[in-house]
C-alpha cells in the first residue's frame, strides 16, 4: 500500500513548490523562486494525501495517475474551496478533509493551511487555483528540482 | 520524511504548549509527549527542524524531568542542518536582521538563522512569527 502526498505551496517572498512524495520520499518537485529578498517562510500549503492499493508507488505512474483521475481531484478541491469560503483560522492545526468519490481502492484527505491572516482569508481562491491548474502542476514536477532548489 | 519545510520554534514551542496545557511535567509520560510530536510531524506532513529550533526548546527548560521529556521530543525530528552551521548561515542572518519590516519590531536571532539555514538548504520555513519584513 503506498502513501502518496501531492501538495503546492507558497512562500512569503512569492516562491512556489509543488512536489510529490510516495512513503514519504521526495520523488518530483517544482520550485519557482520569488522576488527580490528570499524569505523561506511560507505563506500557505495545500495538499492532497492519498494511500491504499491503488496508489502507485512509483514516480511516472503516480503522474499518470494524478492525470487520469484529475476531474475526481478537481472536484474535492472545489468543495472545500467552496466550503472554505469565508476563510480558515490561522491556526497550528490545518484544515483536513477526507475527498467524497476519491479515485478506485484509494482513500484521499486534503490538508490546508495558511500562516497569516490575509491567506487564511483567501485559501478558497489558493485552493481553486490548484484545481484550475492541476494538469499543469503535475505535468511540470520534475525530477532535477528534488536535489537542485 | 523528506518535504522541504523545517518548522521554526513558534510552531514547536506553541503545539507543545498546547499540548501540555495545564499538565504539570510529572504527569507527561515518554509516552504522550512522543504521541505529540508524532501528531505534529502527521498534520503538517514533515518532521524537519534546524538547530536554532531544538536549543529554544531546550534554552526553555526549568527541570530536570522537562529536560529528559524536552529531548524525548526533539529525538522525533530530524535536524536537517546536523548542528553544522557555516559562515554563510551567519551572513544571511546578519542580511535578514538588517531589514526593518514596515510596523517595525525587533527581529530574535534564533528567527534569523533559522530562516538563514532554511535559505542555505533549499528549504521553506513553518512558521507563526508575523514579525519579520516581506
Amino acid at each position: 500500500m503506498a502513501k502518496l502526498n501531492f501538495y503546492r505551496q507558497t512562500r512569503q517572498d512569492g516562491g512556489s513548490r509543488t512536489g510529490l512524495e510516495i512513503n514519504n520520499v521526495l520523488r518530483l518537485m517544482n520550485f519557482v523562486p520569488g522576488t527580490g529578498d528570499p524569505d523561506p517562510a511560507l505563506a500557505w500549503y495545500v495538499d492532497v494525501r492519498c494511500d491504499g492499493n491503488g496508489v502507485p508507488a512509483e514516480k511516472e505512474p503516480a503522474r499518470l495517475w494524478l492525470l487520469q483521475n484529475a476531474p475526481r481531484f478537481q472536484d474535492g478541491l472545489h468543495r472545500i474551496a467552496e466550503e472554505l469560503q469565508r476563510g480558515i483560522d490561522d491556526d497550528i492545526y490545518p484544515v483536513q478533509r477526507v475527498m467524497l468519490n476519491p479515485p478506485a481502492e484509494s482513500t484521499v484527505k486534503l490538508v490546508c493551511s495558511a500562516m497569516r491572516r490575509e491567506e487564511a482569508r483567501d485559501i478558497a481562491q489558493k485552493i481553486e487555483m490548484m484545481k484550475s491548474e492541476w494538469d499543469g502542476l503535475v505535468n511540470r514536477l520534475n525530477e532535477s528540482d528534488v536535489n537542485g532548489a | 520524511m523528506s518535504r522541504r519545510t523545517v518548522f521554526d520554534s513558534s510552531i514547536v514551542i506553541g503545539h507543545l504548549r498546547r499540548s501540555k496545557a495545564s499538565r504539570s511535567w510529572d504527569d507527561v509520560s515518554e509516552h504522550m509527549i512522543v504521541g505529540w510530536a508524532e501528531e505534529l510531524i502527521e498534520i503538517h506532513d514533515t518532521n524537519a527542524i534546524v538547530t536554532p529550533v531544538k536549543i529554544e526548546l531546550l534554552a526553555g527548560v526549568m527541570s530536570q524531568l522537562e529536560g529528559e521529556r524536552t529531548r524525548q521530543y526533539l529525538a522525533c525530528f530530524d535536524c536537517v542542518d546536523k548542528g553544522d552551521i557555516r559562515s554563510q548561515d551567519w551572513v544571511d542572518a546578519e542580511r535578514i536582521a538588517s531589514r526593518v519590516p514596515h510596523n517595525p519590531q525587533p527581529r530574535q536571532l534564533g528567527d534569523c538563522l533559522i530562516r538563514a539555514i532554511a535559505n542555505l538548504l533549499r528549504y521553506d520555513v513553518l512558521t507563526r512569527d508575523l514579525g519579520f519584513p516581506r
